[in-house]
């Protein structure tokens, strides 16, 4: 592997002794096989010259370690790359922004602090993953729900500062947005708290987030100043009843008034988060007809899709709607819900999908039949994604392009057609990548994301060519429309930084600005988040 | 001449293996532990073949149907955590990507893997990663019952198990369904700390 830049022999051989010498020789990690399992395992540069390799890896157990490590990096000048489980897949794995940075491998932090059942909250360490932190809850019998993202082998603090999302109700499904509390090691090696654990002797560290004077917590997500040892999060109060239905509409322009229905439910929390489809995405792959409607240029004005919809009786889109709560209310909300859609919309037609009561034994809890959407975390994700007869050809992974989209049914058609339109002007044809029939993603509250991914091969540098070129196009072109990426792999995370362009790029040039003064040396996470310290700018001499 | 190939028939027609035996097994003769545990997609008619070769040798099979996040916390963490038991199985090739990662955390690579791609009329192609011996999964028939004879080579290959993490799936632009996989999940390095798989979950 590729050691540390700038750094001499000499200089690594000491850090390394140093490094054994704080967490044990058995947790420092130099051989190719090892280091190489933080590959990032969907790289769109696999095996050429320009992956992102690390150069070793510890694993500390207590953030004593993690500060000794720091401590000894900061000497040595050598860059570290905190990971917490390291999952992250489709926006970077495991990997470093920078090759040759030592992997900080936090998985051995694993302790689940405390969960409060009564105030709802919980404090993890970095290694706790959505499997642990939910076995933890279900085995002591609490009644607390982890809001949990797809897969669940992921850490619950890693996510929440990568702004990794989910899929319940409101604010929980935004991790970041959820978070109450951190405990950093700065890059020289101080510990710092956040919130209320700024204080001694405070009880409210997970309780509430808001120190007195700045709040700095965004700074440790999706950059590179400090390790984050320690968060507090919160949690939702396992609700009585779960309850989850669907609308399908049979135009395409009834996504207009569909889409405004379930903003207005979901900001006054009646419902979590909405669930959008289009039965035709997949069905496209079945039916040349179709596939031929949804090519077609005309296929914007959705003449031909509403024909189709008649004719062979299927909707345009379709919406889940979770209902939680008491099993009372949740009853009142669909009946509320079910008539302003019958009133909006002509045709609409509605499904009874799951209703649930809590807890649930394991048998239960194994049929249920989406089960992030009850917050159980699980690995589905993989084998729903895999080689199918419409999927003929997948990859061993993809890239995501997330472009965020403003909530409106006219926004939707109107981003549609221009990646849509854009892809076809670059002359790629990833089937699955946009079209009339791409649904927007909801993980987020208040906002869309219209993701699609693009696949990569462990095999093949020609697939990665041309998902790495073509992702470069859909980040300017979106830029261009003032669509907005929130997260990225590390190799475009440079040029998405840049497309936050008003005055001169000042929002990098600020984070630039606390790099110098806090991190100079890139100690930790050099160019995460897309800036750099200001010895390893492009322009510096 | 015996070849390799005649001697997986016989292998296949074999009867119940006593757990004695299991002993001197080409497991137990590979990483000194023999292999006990073999779990399978019970979706795949493949995949419950290859379970019920795998009884008649005398190991314990587990099913799962697609998902493997709770034979994995119930089952494979407790069989796994001594860090030596090696583990077969017959997948999709999406669960082996999550299996593979977890059982890293555990000390285990992925030591061998044949990727079976179903070509509809074609019938089905086999692969190995370069890893392992350029002709080993010609040894399997294109029909459609392969899976006995997948988890028996390999089985019986573990003179040949070397580390295959990091492998590509195969290309197979006429696959006509889901790819599978057989595979062996053991500790690369017997009982060897300072590897990424010591940092045990607590």
């Amino acid at each position: 592997m590729a050691p540390p830049p700038n750094v001499s022999g000499t200089d690594w051989a000491a850090a390394l002794t140093a490094f054994r010498q704080a967490i044990g020789p058995d947790d420092v990690y130099v051989d190719d096989e090892d280091v190489g399992l933080y590959r990032d395992a969907y790289s769109p540069y696999w095996g050429e010259s320009e992956e992102r390799l690390a150069s070793a890896a510890v694993a500390p157990a207590t953030t004593e370690e993690v500060q000794a490590i720091v401590r000894t990096a900061a000497k040595y000048k050598i860059p570290l790359f905190p990971i917490s489980t390291g999952k992250n897949l489709g926006y970077g794995g495991s990997a470093p922004n920078l090759s040759g940075s030592v992997i900080v491998d936090l998985k051995r932090m694993n302790k689940v602090i405390e969960v409060d059942d009564r105030r709802h909250f919980a404090i993890v360490e970095p290694g706790v993953s959505y499997f642990d932190l939910y076995r933890h809850i279900r085995q002591r019998g609490l009644k607390v729900w982890v809001d949990v993202p797809d897969p669940g082998w992921g850490s619950v603090l890693g996510n929440a500062m990568e702004r990794g999302v989910g899929h319940t109700w409101g604010s929980y499904r935004d991790h970041f947005g959820s978070h109450c509390g951190l405990e950093i090691v700065l890059p020289d090696g101080e510990l710092m708290r956040t919130g209320m654990g700024a204080m001694p002797g405070s009880a409210t560290f997970a309780d509430f987030r808001n120190n007195y004077g700045p709040s700095i917590d965004g700074l440790f997500s999706q950059a590179g100043f400090g390790i984050v040892t320690k968060m507090g999060i919160h949690l939702m109060p396992e609700p009585e009843a779960y309850l989850h239905k669907q609308v399908l509409v049979p135009r395409r322009e009834d996504a207009i008034p569909l889409i405004d229905i379930a903003n207005d439910l979901e900001d006054a929390g009646l419902i979590g988060m909405p669930h959008y489809e289009s039965p035709m995405f997949m069905a496209q792959f079945m039916d040349p007809a179709l596939r031929e409607i949804a090519m077609a240029p005309d296929v914007w004005n959705g003449n031909a899709i509403n024909r189709y919809a008649a004719e062979k009786n299927v909707a345009a889109w379709q919406l889940g709607l979770s209902f939680y709560g008491p099993a009372q209310v949740v009853e009142a909300s669909w009946q509320y819900a079910r008539d302003l859609i019958q009133k909006a919309i002509p045709g609409a037609r509605f499904v009874d999908v799951e209703s649930l009561r809590f807890p649930l034994d394991a048998a239960q809890e194994e049929a249920v039949k989406h089960k992030v959407l009850a917050g159980i975390p699980n690995m589905n994700a993989f084998w729903m994604g895999v080689r199918t007869p419409t999927n003929p050809e997948p990859a061993d992974g993809h890239l995501l392009f997330s472009p965020m989209v403003a909530r409106s049914g006219e926004e939707l058609f109107k981003a549609q057609r221009i990646f849509t339109d854009g892809m076809r002007a670059m002359k790629v044809d990833y089937p699955f990548a946009y079209g009339p029939f791409s649904a927007p993603f909801t993980w987020m509250p208040r906002i869309f994301a219209l993701t699609t991914g693009l696949p990569v091969s462990r095999s093949n540098p020609d697939v990665n060519r041309l998902a790495r070129e073509t992702m470069r196009k859909l980040i300017t072109l979106g830029a261009e429309h003032g669509y907005a990426e929130y997260r990225t792999p590390p190799i475009f995370q440079d040029q998405v930084m840049e497309t936050y362009s008003f005055n001169h790029n000042i929002l990098r040039r600020f984070c630039e600005r606390l790099k110098d003064a806090i991190d100079p040396d890139g100690i930790i996470a050099p160019g995460r988040g897309g800036f750099w310290p200001g010895t390893m700018r492009k322009d510096a001499a | 001449m015996a070849t390799r190939r005649t001697f997986l028939i016989g292998m296949t027609a074999s009867a119940a293996v006593p757990e004695a035996a299991l002993g001197r097994s080409p497991a137990a003769m590979a990483t000194g532990h023999p292999l006990r545990l073999m779990i399978y997609d019970e979706r795949f008619a493949q995949a419950r073949a290859a379970a019920a070769r795998a009884r008649t040798r005398g190991l314990a099979t587990r099913a799962f149907r697609g998902e493997i996040s709770s034979l994995w916390h119930e089952t494979l963490t407790p069989a796994l955590s001594g860090g030596t038991a090696p583990l077969a199985g017959l997948t999709s090739v999406g669960t082996l990507f999550c299996l593979e990662r977890m059982a890293w955390d555990m000390g285990y690579r992925v030591m061998f893997r044949i990727d079976h791609a179903d070509r509809g009329a074609l019938g089905w192609r086999h692969a190995a990663p370069a890893a392992l011996p350029a002709d080993i999964a010609e040894r399997l028939r294109p029909a459609a019952d392969f899976g006995g004879d997948a988890i028996d080579l390999a089985i019986e290959s573990a003179s040949s198990w070397r580390d295959c993490t990091h492998a590509a799936t195969i290309s197979a632009p006429d696959l006509a369904g889901e790819m599978l996989a057989s595979w062996i999940v053991a500790p690369r390095k017997a009982q060897r700390p300072g590897s990424p798989g010591s940092t045990k979950k607590g």
